[in-house]
């Protein structure tokens, strides 16, 4: 899960990078001190979780949130002040951290993203990937491993070379998620990689040792 | 047991979160202990310029961003004193207390640097001597 972290004191800021830094699914991508740099840099750098002090200089927490590109990342708040607390669940933050952070608080926040993240099941992460949830994990897969996704009643699956990844999801959730660019819809219950067809003869494809149906 | 970054304890000097966050981690510890010592004094500076210039916005702003440093190093008494300085800026309410607290505040940290400096060179210390002994 791609994180910033974003603190106008350099100790926070470092405090909450060690705290980042023991949980193995959090990859830290950038820090900033400067709110106003991090909502430019986040503008073309879409990430998955901003760790965000309110009390900033310039641009606080709350209105950094309000000039977010909706849908906005998941965002737990970092403050000295607790009574800061309900009016930042008003813009539809995930978790309030005190600080100094707690190491386990900082856990059961990080526990808060994964389950919604899993309530999503499959959400959307960046241009060139996606997560997808497997058994207990979430994992990132690129999706250009991806050859073609089916779909199965209220599942789809979604074949890779190696891997095979069934998400409860419809069609039309899923067919949103990829570029028409790469990806064709050849089927209500296909979709497959543009580049990767073979032929196409009567109604039918050939795609790889595979014939798929043109509906 | 004890984390190997936890056991040098200078008199007077509560450093349990930080290694607690640590979790031995040395290089991690000695990087707080050296940010605290750049960063606070630089801090209280501008803290005393907008004193000097009744300046209440950044009283507030210095102020609150100092909170967080005083909590890492577990200095909540300093840490009240500051919340002090933000709410009554905020309120524009300066007066002789709250210039007094201020001085109390600074002359607190004059003391605490010297424990922390000591503290930091045990750190760096031990650091040479595992490095030393890991050859």
């Amino acid at each position: 899960m791609k994180c910033i972290i974003v603190d106008d004191n350099e100790l926070a800021l470092k405090a909450t990078q060690q705290c980042v830094s023991k949980v193995e699914q959090l990859n830290l991508v950038q820090t900033f001190e400067d709110s106003l740099k991090a909502l430019a840099w986040l503008s073309s750098n879409p990430v998955d979780l901003v760790f965000l002090d309110i009390e900033m200089p310039e641009l606080n927490g709350i209105d950094f949130i309000k000039a977010l590109k909706q849908p906005h990342p998941y965002i737990i708040l970092t403050t000295s002040h607790t009574e800061h607390a309900l009016e930042a669940y008003d813009y539809n933050v995930t978790d309030y951290l005190v600080k100094p952070i707690q190491f386990p608080r900082f856990l059961t926040a990080i526990a808060k993203v994964q389950e919604l993240a899993e309530k999503q099941n499959i959400h959307h992460n960046d241009q060139d990937t996606i997560f997808i949830k497997k058994g207990n994990l979430i994992v990132r897969v690129n999706k250009k491993e991806i050859l073609w996704i089916e779909g199965l009643g209220d599942y789809v699956t979604l074949n890779t070379e190696k891997e095979k990844f069934v998400v409860h999801s419809t069609m039309h959730a899923i067919e949103q998620k990829f570029s028409t660019h790469e990806f064709i819809r050849v089927h209500r219950s296909f979709i497959i990689r543009i580049d990767k067809i073979n032929n196409i003869e009567d109604n039918c494809i050939s795609y790889f040792d595979k014939f798929i149906p043109i509906g | 047991m004890p984390s190997l970054a936890a056991e040098p304890q200078t008199a007077g000097l509560v450093l349990d979160y930080l290694h607690s966050l640590s979790d031995g981690n040395i290089d991690f510890e000695i990087e707080m202990m050296e940010l605290f010592l750049l960063r606070v004094p630089q801090d209280i500076e501008a803290l005393q310029l907008a004193f000097d210039e009744m300046a209440y916005t950044r009283i507030s702003e210095i102020s609150h961003k100092l909170k967080s440093s005083m909590a890492i190093f577990s200095r909540t008494d300093l840490e009240k004193s500051l919340s002090i300085f933000v709410e009554q800026s905020n309120k524009h309410q300066i007066d002789e207390d709250l210039l007094h607290t201020f001085a109390l505040l600074k002359m607190e940290l004059s003391e605490f640097y010297p424990l922390l400096q000591a503290a930091l060179s045990q750190l760096k210390l031990r650091k040479i001597n595992q490095t030393t002994d890991n050859q």
